[in-house]
């Protein structure tokens, strides 16, 4: 006999049954040069109606891992293996005839420039109708009003006139949430969203996110929500995962990556995180060095040459994503920030005279007027 | 939007007048005296050669005679053939429609053809259709239009005898007839054009393949005949637009050997006649007539951009 509580245990079970389940993914660019390991095994699973936040510094390979997963790298010296169950079935390997069924649908991108995302010789109707007509099999007319209901609930005034505009007669956001309207439109169960807001203006970025998170609420989607900013998904994603050179290095549920982050270079992004009062804070000024070179990756840890920690091991051996203390919290680091290891790392390396070290002393020196607000 | 219009109305009668001042000054500079040819070389007096002269009105200054020939013309009056005495705007009026049907049946030939092979050629870039399909288009670019037609002329005409290669006949005395004569040079003329415009479609189509719009559109599960027809072609069709415009202006006044080949009576060979004769006015008419037709279509072309791209509308 079923019980009220069971039956409610296996609602739960179900809901936690995860819709996306990546193991080990790898993209990888051909060029003349060598390969660029732009994704070099990635693995999470996501449960649904969760949200991930997928965090990490300009081409640490966030964009390639997001199209990788939805199947859309479509670089012809592009080549994915691994593996990518979307709802049990494998999406690694199966004909672009078949993935076509499930885009628009089953799954929506959110780009991350709504003015090169539209197409500017079309009218917003149209880029807002013509897949609905496609998938969904309705008649021009049913498109028309369901379109136009789509463009009322992102918050589009006179959503009838829009309907007939280009994109160009739009502002940024309006047109950021036309994309929304457009990734929305068929109900797909699973949205990416590649910086939503980076092209946006900082008073617009907040109303986008909050709208993207409302909609996601109201739809229970499923949501990755890509951004180089630790400050846009801290109150808006369940679970970080921080990216570097095409690999997760730290993995959390929100809470805990904030509690207690243990990888170098996620501190570095949440130093980095430009504070409200100064919008235009430089990204990421916060990390010395440039991202590495993705064909001759350096040797060991991939953040040696940049990390503030960073020992002979480091150079040595690459560390291995291991789990950390709180629940689902993982990382890869030899010495994870906070343990007495990494103390002693730290101030070995001062004593040295390493320049990243000696910046990030200064950081650490500054680390109590860090804006709270923007990421609470 | 009515600015615009305005804007480019003037620039299209500068464009004219510099035109129209740099044909006669070229056309004066012509070796040959008209003279000559006029009286040919029986009986010539210095005094019959002055008179014909002065009634050709040579023996007054350049820009004079520029003026009272640019007062004419505006007027409609171009002058008449030393020769025939035909009036040239009469002359024109003839021969115009036989000329522009051969562009025009080249042209819309040529696009119908190129759009599709560019677009393939875009699409499967690199691959074996790509391949083929720009081996053939640089072949039909790199063989003369005239060497065509007389391929054509050998195989229909000569071995199949299925179509005749002279004694054009008007659309208005039987448009099979006219038909079966303008069919070969038509597609002569075409051929090249095509491999011209394929080229383009295909060098802007890959650009606009890498757009991030069309990215957009196949995350929407499209199918890619849809992406292409809808979204890429006509971001991809401006610099198509541009050639039409300019090719086809070039195909009223640049069809003469083929037109001499078929002994069409269009616009070249009128042209070819008249050099052959330096009949001066005659020659100036056509160059005109052609340069003025040209200028106002690439105007056109100007406008018909903001048809294609809504952005330029506003600005
Ligand atoms: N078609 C391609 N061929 C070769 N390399 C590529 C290709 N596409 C992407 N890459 C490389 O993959 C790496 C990761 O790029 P990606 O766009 O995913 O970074 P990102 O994290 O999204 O950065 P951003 O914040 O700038 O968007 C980059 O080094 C980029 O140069
Ligand atoms: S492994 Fe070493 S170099 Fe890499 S992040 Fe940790 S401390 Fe820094
Ligand atoms: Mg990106």
């Amino acid at each position: 006999m079923t019980t009220v509580s069971d039956a409610l245990d296996q609602r739960t079970d179900d809901d936690n049954e995860a819709l996306l389940v990546v193991d080990d993914l790898r993209t990888h660019f051909e060029v003349p040069a060598g390969s660029v390991k732009a994704v070099d095994g990635v693995s999470f699973s996501l449960a649904r109606g969760r949200t991930l936040g997928v965090v990490g510094e300009s081409g640490s390979g966030k964009t390639v891992l997001s199209r990788s997963v939805m199947g859309l790298n479509v670089a012809s010296n592009a080549h994915s293996t691994g593996s990518v169950l979307y709802d049990g079935q494998e999406l690694i390997g199966r004909p672009i005839k078949q993935m076509k069924d499930l885009w628009g649908v089953e799954m929506a991108m959110v780009f991350q420039d709504p003015m090169t995302s539209l197409n500017p010789v079309v009218k917003v109707g149209r880029q807002l109708t013509e897949h609905m007509r496609h998938h969904l099999q309705i008649s021009k007319s049913e498109a028309r009003e369901l379109a136009v209901e789509l463009l009322r609930s992102v918050r589009i005034p006179e959503p009838d006139e829009r309907f007939g505009n280009y994109p160009h007669q739009l502002s940024g956001g309006m047109r950021q949430r036309v994309s929304i309207a457009i990734a929305l439109a068929c109900s797909p169960k699973l949205l990416f969203a590649d910086e939503p807001t980076t092209a946006l203006d900082v008073t617009v970025q907040h109303q986008i996110l909050n709208l993207l998170g409302q909609q996601q609420q109201e739809r229970g989607m499923t949501m990755i929500l890509v951004t180089h900013d630790l400050g846009v998904v801290a109150g808006r994603a369940d679970e970080i995962a921080v990216m570097y050179a095409g690999k997760v290095v730290e993995k959390a549920p929100t809470e805990t990556l904030f509690a207690e982050m243990h990888h170098p270079y996620t501190q570095a992004l949440l130093w980095s995180i430009p504070k409200t009062s100064n919008p235009k804070h430089t990204r990421l000024s916060a990390i010395s060095g440039r991202p590495p070179d993705l064909i001759n990756p350096p040797s060991g840890c991939k953040f040696s040459p940049r990390c503030p920690y960073a020992q002979n091991r480091c150079h040595e051996e690459e560390p291995i994503l291991a789990k950390g203390v709180g629940p689902d919290h993982t990382f890869a680091c030899h010495f994870p920030v906070g343990s007495p290891a990494s103390q002693e790392a730290f101030d070995r390396n001062l004593e040295a005279g390493l320049p990243q070290t000696l910046a990030a002393a200064g950081r650490i020196g500054a680390t109590e007027d860090l804006p709270d607000e923007s990421w609470q | 939007m009515r600015r615009v219009i305005l804007h480019r109305l003037m620039r299209l009668l500068a464009t004219l007048f510099a035109v129209t001042f740099l044909t006669f000054s070229m056309v004066s500079l012509l070796p040959g005296d008209p003279v000559d040819v006029i009286l040919g070389q029986a009986d010539r007096t210095p005094e019959l050669e002055e008179r014909v002269r002065s009634d050709l009105g040579l023996d007054r200054p350049f820009l004079e005679r520029y003026g009272s020939w640019l007062g004419n013309s505006l007027q409609g009056d171009l002058g008449e053939s030393y020769i025939t005495g035909q009036e040239v705007s009469q002359l024109i009026k003839d021969r115009v429609p036989v000329t522009a049907q051969l562009a025009f049946m080249a042209i819309i030939m040529a696009v119908v053809m190129a759009v599709p092979i560019g677009i393939l050629g875009a699409y499967k870039q690199g691959k074996w259709q790509d391949t083929v399909s720009s081996a053939a288009v640089q072949v039909a670019l790199s063989i003369p239009n005239f060497i065509t037609a007389i391929f054509f002329v050998w195989i229909f005409s000569v071995k199949l005898g299925w179509l005749p290669n002279s004694n054009w006949v008007r659309p208005s005395d039987g448009l099979f007839e006219n038909f079966k004569r303008a069919i070969m040079p038509a597609t002569a003329l075409a051929l090249t054009q095509m491999a011209i415009f394929s080229r383009l479609v295909r060098a802007d189509m890959i650009a606009t393949l890498q757009e991030n719009y069309v990215l957009a559109a196949r995350a929407k599960g499209l199918s890619d005949r849809y992406i292409l027809m809808r979204h890429a072609l006509r971001p991809s069709s401006l610099s198509l637009m541009t050639i039409i415009g300019i090719n086809f202006g070039a195909l009223l006044g640049g069809t003469v050997i083929i037109e001499t080949l078929f002994a069409i009576p269009g616009l070249g060979f009128g042209l070819i006649n008249a050099i052959s004769r330096r009949d001066i006015l005659v020659i100036q008419g056509i160059t005109v007539f052609v340069a003025t037709v040209y200028v106002v279509i690439n105007t056109i072309v100007d406008l018909l951009y903001t048809v294609i791209d809504p952005r330029i509308r506003r600005s």
